[in-house]
C-alpha cells in the first residue's frame, strides 16, 4: 500500500467511523471501500471519499425527512430561518456588517452545493435568500427602479436586488431538482 | 416509482444471484460496458432505500480472510420492480422506434 492509498483508506475508515449514522452497517461500506480505494486512481480515490461524505448527508436527510417533498421542504425552512436567526445573533454579538453580509451569500451558496445529497440545504438556502430579497429597502429600490427612466445608470441597489432575485430563482430550482431526484430510487 | 439508471443496473446486478457490496460495483461496470462507474456513497445510498423499501434483501455474511462481507439479494418485490422497469423502456424504446421509422421511412 503506497502512502497516499494508507492515507486514502485511513479517511475512508475516519469518514465511515465518525459520519455515517448508525442505521448502515457501517463494516459492509468499509469492506466495500478498502476495495474500490485498493482498485482506484488518486482521481477514483478522492471521488471515494467525497462520496462517503455525500452518503452521510444523504442517510441523514433521508431518515429525518422519509424522502417525502412536503417534510423537505418544512424542514428547509425551518433550518433557514435558524440561519437568518444564528446571522441576526452574529451581528448583535458584534460581527461586522461586512462578515455578515458575506456568510449570508457564502453559507447558503455552500449548502446549495452539497444539496444534491441532502435537497432540505437547497430550500434553506432559498429561504435565506428570500428573506434577504423581503428584507430589502423597498422605498429606496422603487425610487431607484423610477430614476432608471431618466438616468441610464443602474445603481447599486438594483444590481444587489437583481442578483439576490437571480439567487433566490436559482436556488429554488435547484431544491426542486433536489427534491425530484431524493424521491427517485 | 422512479429509478435512477445506476438503481436499475444494481437490480440488475441482483437478478442472477446475490452479491456482496464490491461485487455489485464489479457486476455494474461490466453491465454497462464501463460506463457506469459506481461510487461506494452511491452504491449504498441505493442499497439502504432499496433495503427500506423492501425491494433488496440482506443475504448472509460471509468472511474469507479479512472482514465480513454483507451479501444481498433480490426480493419478489425487487424482481418485479426491474421487471416493470426493463418494460417502460423497452415500450419507450419501441415507440421512438417506430417515430423514427416514419420519419426515415
Amino acid at each position: 500500500m503506497t502512502g497516499r492509498s494508507g492515507a486514502m483508506s485511513r479517511a475512508a475508515r475516519l469518514v465511515i467511523d465518525r459520519w455515517l449514522p448508525a442505521t448502515i452497517d457501517r463494516e459492509a461500506v468499509q469492506v466495500t471501500a478498502a476495495a474500490a480505494l485498493a482498485n482506484a486512481g488518486p482521481f477514483g480515490q478522492v471521488r471515494e471519499i467525497a462520496s462517503l461524505l455525500g452518503l452521510g448527508l444523504r442517510l441523514r436527510s433521508r431518515s429525518a425527512t422519509g424522502d417525502r417533498p412536503r417534510t423537505i421542504v418544512g424542514q428547509g425552512v425551518i433550518i433557514g430561518l435558524v440561519a437568518i436567526a444564528a446571522l441576526a445573533c452574529g451581528a448583535l454579538l458584534g460581527l461586522s456588517l461586512a462578515a455578515v453580509q458575506i456568510l449570508a451569500v457564502a453559507v447558503p451558496a455552500l449548502a446549495l452545493g452539497i444539496s444534491w445529497f441532502d435537497p432540505r440545504l437547497a430550500v434553506a438556502a432559498a429561504t435565506v435568500w428570500a428573506l434577504r430579497l423581503v428584507a430589502t429597502d423597498h422605498v429606496e429600490f422603487v425610487g431607484d427602479l423610477e430614476r432608471l427612466g431618466s438616468d441610464v445608470t443602474v445603481s447599486g441597489l438594483v444590481v444587489r436586488w437583481l442578483a439576490m432575485a437571480s439567487g433566490v430563482l436559482a436556488a429554488i430550482v435547484i431544491a426542486r431538482l433536489a427534491i425530484r431526484r431524493a424521491e427517485l430510487v | 416509482m422512479g429509478l435512477r439508471e445506476p438503481t436499475v443496473f444494481i437490480l440488475t446486478a441482483l437478478a442472477r444471484d446475490r452479491l456482496h457490496g464490491y461485487g455489485i460495483i464489479q457486476a455494474v461496470e461490466r453491465l454497462s460496458d464501463g460506463r457506469i462507474s459506481l461510487s461506494t456513497g452511491t452504491l449504498y445510498g441505493a442499497l439502504d432505500r432499496l433495503e427500506r423499501d423492501g425491494h433488496v434483501a440482506f443475504a448472509g455474511s460471509e468472511q474469507d480472510g479479512g472482514p465480513a462481507r454483507r451479501y444481498y439479494q433480490l426480493t419478489d418485490s425487487g424482481r418485479r420492480l426491474l421487471a416493470d422497469e426493463v418494460d417502460r423502456m423497452q415500450a419507450t424504446a419501441a415507440t421512438l422506434a417506430a417515430e423514427i421509422q416514419q420519419a426515415w421511412p
